[in-house]
């Protein structure tokens, strides 16, 4: 029964490549294509372009990358290396390649050897694959072999041969029920639509002359510069953004004014930038330490005028504060994110931002507000005592308030430390301020918890040199039952010489305020003054000199998986609940999953302005040595 | 359904049984063996039902060891680090202050906890001083009453209204947390009169105001039980047969001596575990009050001497309760070895009727014959099926036939397992041409046949 079963799936797995590599013996044409992108192939209003250039060179880095290695030996990807969905892959796999007389890294190679791609077209399911290969007549072979392989499948499991030939004008397509295949020369290509099969059977002839995307002059200008650059990415994704935008799927990217309070302070400026320009490019690149995402499109100054200020500053040169040097390497900090926002000038800007609705609601928080500002506008005195720019820090280490004296206390959940930095314009008018609202803030919170029979806080605020110190600590009371919530939450403001840091741990707090003085502020730091996180992580950096570092986000990844770790019986609680399983099932696809993560180190995303280009990257940054296996050894 | 629920109306079987002879030893012979469904049926009445290895296993030892290990289980380390971890677990998930999420979690135990008697009972006492995280909204003090009910739920009944009466989330619950000498709640009287301890025609509605006055004084801080002693009524009270300064702990022992008491509770604990329609003032729990009280209304022994009674082995006592929602969810679920996201579970259990931490009322679950009604038959059908449908089982065969693709086994030995009656042959080789004429694989195979069987009166009742 398994034999026969894995025979079915492997022929299967035959099938459903050789849908995928065409039927050559039906489309028999011996035109040969040109060197040109495969782009030129594809229609000029073309919404999304997915290229790989060098197919072999991307499988070899990936076959032979340490951390697919090392997926590889995970707890819950081995077991499945032996089991019999993976076997019948392996034997459909081992099928072709015997047809085809070689491995399927060399067949990829043979048959995609010039390029794939794989693009998406205006209109609902339409989509394009194109594959070039190197060898004409190993790309017919191979069709002919997976062809006869398709068929033979369908036979041996009594069905009809699952594809039949029409004849076009352009040639011969193979159509299937869901999609249609054609070949010319070296290229061949799969699309979920018969018309665009031929259309791609028509413009691989070189009487051809229909616009096409390659002459599209954004991608052409791009083209060029790709193919001139060194380092050149493993894969690129070209989009379209006129076209997406008027296939409506993404409605985020038309919208004037957002409903999203939160989106809007975060993506804003991304979302804007890309609302109003043609195209996007995203770059991938693959890396033995890294994988690396780098999205660019252009951006003009315009973008940074009127109420799209507030995110990339005048001119597009707002840059990320670095009251707390990006990169600090202690407190076991989890995150840490760096980003250019002029809250003052955001919030004076609700009106052209946001809806109605949205608008209202920051209106009526406006008003309380104030209120515990002492009658202060919140908008603009209160948000717009600060400096453009802020930091939000999260750390891994579990609060000091926790007894560590009492082993009960170390139970339940540990919260990760926060804080949030930010920079005073005018010191000596706002710290009294900020002192008094945060009293006023936990005496409200104090009458909440009261009113609950819960602990309340102590609240200890004294003025100091150049600043002020409001410290909180939950009062636990000699009977309190300390095997319930795990005190860990003690929010503390310290203000000192304009730093403004405001976080959920007393001590980190002090800490924190109490970091040196950079040599310049923030809003006047310019590129070279911030650490550029591309230039030690493999690969090429482009950060051209003029850039502005708008944003920066790092995350340690070792730190949150260890706080994940430190909070695995919640973890394994929320399993059991959610899936029903018994602890011992819920720890073990817990501890899979951390196992999982441990093969990231860490993430970096970026965001920056240069005079013409806005980009993003995003860096996933590859653990080289994970821990023996076994997630028994690894329990915090 | 009909016929089985008339039959169970219109026989008063019980009327047959000498109290005596009823609750006396029952002992295997060679005409009344303790044999697999005996074995099935103690551990449906006790426990939550169990998977057939567990049965098997427990035909093979005697019944009074069987018996013994369902009141007090081995607690091995490894079964006390078990309980540890689940302890642990109940708490983060207090903390988090999602109740129906703690309400998911107890099922869960309920599906996999060793001790599923303890489960059960702290099920029924949590239905008995019944309190709802609808109106107390710290997750952490249900949590807490849980822990306390779980703790003496085998203990002394007086150890547990002590309890109760100093419990916050019975305190919220019924209001009895600003109870103050110039303005006693009688809330909290009343209910321990009525619902905890006597039940209606033991008392006066004197005795409750003299009753609310001994309660006063009583609130709660940090999430604790204290006692404002300012706000205590230290005057002399008169209630039931109690006449001085009575405090909280006085007042309640004087309501647990109550005659009254013992019979109360052991008709409630009869109504559980023996039959639903015992009357209160019947002779069967009049003499088993008189054995609750000579054990200082300790529960253990109590129950200990229903599952070894000669009343609780008969054929007659088969199929004369009908399952709560959760005994009836919980109990498939541990027969098949299914595991179930439980949030989704305890949806269904809402709808059902039953959602643990959520009772309706103060007086809890009706029972009985509530359970059941056309809405719910459907409801029940659809879980069954859902449950086997969607859930994932273990590895094994849940019943010998499953190995051997045998339906007409299955079928059969599904209803030895799950059915406290037997199903008719007819009814039998309906199911399981049902099951082999299904063209799906065997799991869903198997939920198809559930769901049918679900629809049966014998699959309702245990």
């Amino acid at each position: 029964m398994m034999t026969v079963g894995c025979c079915r799936l492997g022929l299967l797995v035959a099938w459903i490549l050789a849908n995928f590599v065409s039927p050559a013996i039906a489309l028999g044409l011996e035109q040969h294509a040109d060197d040109r992108s495969l782009a030129a192939y594809l229609p000029s209003d073309t919404v999304l372009y997915l290229e790989i250039s060098q197919p072999e060179a991307v499988v070899q880095k990936l076959v032979q990358h340490p951390t697919v290695a090392q997926a590889l030996e995970l707890d819950a990807v081995k077991p499945n290396l032996r089991g019999p969905q993976y076997l019948a892959f392996r034997a459909g796999l081992s099928l072709i390649e015997a047809s085809l007389g070689a491995e399927w890294p060399k067949l990829v190679a043979d048959l995609g050897g010039e390029g794939i791609a794989i693009a998406a077209l205006p209109g609902e399911n339409r989509f394009v694959a194109l594959l070039q290969a190197r060898d004409e007549a190993k790309l017919k072979k191979a069709a002919e072999a997976l062809l006869n392989l398709s068929a033979m499948d369908a036979k041996n499991n009594g069905r009809q041969t699952p594809w039949r030939i029409e004849e076009r004008e352009a040639g011969k397509i193979a159509v299937f029920d869901e999609f249609a295949m054609a070949r010319r020369g070296k290229i061949l290509a799969v699309a979920t639509r018969t018309e665009d099969a031929e259309y791609i059977l028509k413009s691989s002839s070189n009487h051809h002359a229909a616009k096409n995307l390659a002459e599209s002059p954004d991608f052409r200008s791009f083209y060029q510069e790709l193919r001139e650059d060194q380092g050149a990415p493993d894969s690129w994704l070209w989009i379209n953004l006129a076209s997406l935008r008027a296939t409506g799927t993404a409605p985020a990217l038309t919208r004037s004014v957002s409903d999203n309070a939160a989106a809007e302070l975060i993506f804003g400026g991304l979302l804007a930038s890309l609302g109003a320009n043609d195209w996007a490019l995203v770059k991938l690149f693959i890396h033995e330490t890294s994988i690396r995402l780098e999205g660019v499109t252009r951006f003009d100054s315009e973008f940074a005028v009127g109420r799209r200020e507030y995110w990339f500053g005048a001119n597009g040169q707002g840059t990320v504060p670095t009251w707390i040097p990006l990169g600090l390497q202690s407190d076991g900090m989890a995150m840490q994110l760096a980003t250019y926002r002029d809250l003052g000038q955001w919030w004076l800007s609700k009106e052209s931002l946001y809806t109605d609705s949205v608008v209202a609601e920051l209106v009526q928080a406006d008003s309380q507000l104030s209120t515990v500002f002492g009658g202060l506008d919140f908008g603009g005195e209160v948000l717009g005592a600060f400096q453009p720019g802020v930091q939000i820090l999260v750390s891994g280490q579990p609060s000091t308030i926790v007894d560590e004296s009492n082993p009960s206390s170390n139970r339940g959940l540990h919260i990760p430390g926060f804080a949030i930095v930010g920079q005073l314009r005018e010191p000596r008018q706002m710290t009294r301020r900020f002192k008094v609202a945060f009293q006023s803030v936990l005496g409200f919170v104090n009458l909440g918890l009261a009113q609950n029979g819960l602990p309340q806080y102590d609240v200890d605020t004294r003025t100091i040199e150049n600043g002020c110190e409001c410290i909180s600590r939950i009062w636990i009371e000699d009977d309190a039952d300390l095997e319930s919530p795990v005190y860990s939450f003690s929010p503390s403001l310290v203000i000192k010489d304009g730093r403004f840091v405001l976080g959920s741990d007393a001590a980190w707090v002090k800490k924190l305020a109490d970091l040196p003085k950079p040599t310049t502020t923030g809003s006047d730091t310019n590129s070279d003054a911030v650490a550029d996180p591309s230039n030690d992580k493999g690969g090429a950096s482009t950060a051209p000199t003029d850039s502005h570092l708008n944003t920066h986000l790092n995350l340690d990844w070792q730190v949150i998986v260890n706080l994940l770790r430190l909070n695995r019986d919640a973890l394994v609680a929320q399993n059991m609940i959610e899936n029903g399983n018994s602890r011992e099932t819920a720890g073990r696809e817990v501890d899979h999953l951390l196992q999982a993560l441990e093969l990231v180190d860490g993430v970096d995303v970026t965001i920056d302005t240069t005079p013409h280009h806005l980009r993003t990257r995003l860096e996933l940054l590859l653990s080289r040595d994970l821990p023996p296996h076994g997630s028994e050894q690894r329990q915090p | 359904m009909n016929v089985a629920m008339s039959s169970m109306r219109d026989s008063p079987w019980y009327d047959r049984w000498d109290p005596s002879d009823a609750w006396s030893v029952w002992e295997p012979s060679a005409a009344d063996r303790w044999d697999f469904m005996k074995v099935a049926h103690l551990h449906r009445r006790a426990g939550f039902a169990a998977p057939w290895d567990a049965v098997e296993q427990d035909a093979n030892r005697s019944h009074t060891d069987v018996i013994g290990s369902l009141l007090s289980p081995a607690r091995t380390e490894a079964t006390q680090q078990t309980f540890e971890a689940d302890k642990n677990t109940g708490q983060i998930l207090a903390t988090g202050g999602n109740s129906r999420q703690l309400a998911a979690w107890w099922l869960l135990r309920m599906v996999h906890a060793p001790e599923a008697a303890l489960e059960r009972l702290t099920l029924f006492w949590h239905g008995h001083f019944a309190t709802s995280a609808d109106k107390v909204a710290e997750t952490n003090l249900m949590w807490r009453q849980y822990l306390s009910l779980r703790k003496l739920a085998c203990g002394p009944f007086r150890d547990l209204v002590q309890e109760i009466s100093r419990d916050p989330a019975m305190l919220i619950y019924l209001d009895a947390r600003d109870s103050r000498k110039a303005k006693p709640n009688e809330n909290f009287a009343r209910e321990v009169l009525e619902l905890f301890c006597l039940g209606t025609g033991n008392y006066t509605e004197q005795d409750i105001r003299e009753l609310a006055r001994a309660f006063t004084g009583g609130g709660i801080r940090h999430g604790k039980f204290f006692e404002n002693k300012y706000q205590f009524d230290e005057g002399e009270k008169s209630f039931l047969n109690y006449r001085g300064p009575a405090n909280r702990e006085q007042a309640i022992d004087a309501i647990v001596d109550h005659a009254a008491c013992a019979q109360f509770i052991v008709w409630k604990l009869v109504r559980q575990y023996v039959a639903d329609d015992v009357p209160r003032d019947h002779p069967l729990i009049r003499h088993l009050a008189q054995t609750y009280r000579d054990s200082h209304m300790t529960t253990s022994v109590l129950l200990n001497k229903i599952w070894s009674s000669r009343l609780f082995f008969t054929d007659e006592c088969r199929g004369a309760r009908v399952q709560g929602p959760v005994e009836w969810c919980v109990g498939l679920l541990r027969t098949l070895r299914i595991s179930f996201p439980m949030e989704g579970l305890a949806e269904e259990l809402r709808l059902l009727g039953q959602l643990p931490l959520y009772p309706p009322s103060v007086k809890g679950w009706d029972g009985g014959l509530q359970w059941i009604d056309v809405r719910t038959a459907i409801l029940r059908s659809n879980l069954a099926h859902r449950l086997v449908r969607e859930g994932r089982m273990a590895e094994g065969s849940p019943v010998p036939s499953w190995a051997r693709k045998d339906w007409g086994g299955v079928v059969r030995e599904l209803a030895q397992l799950l059915c406290a009656q037997a199903i008719p042959e007819p009814i039998l080789d309906s199911l399981t041409k049902l099951a082999e004429q299904t063209n799906e694989d065997d799991q869903r195979r198997l939920a198809i046949l559930l769901g049918s069987m679900a629809t049966l009166p014998e699959f309702q009742v245990c």
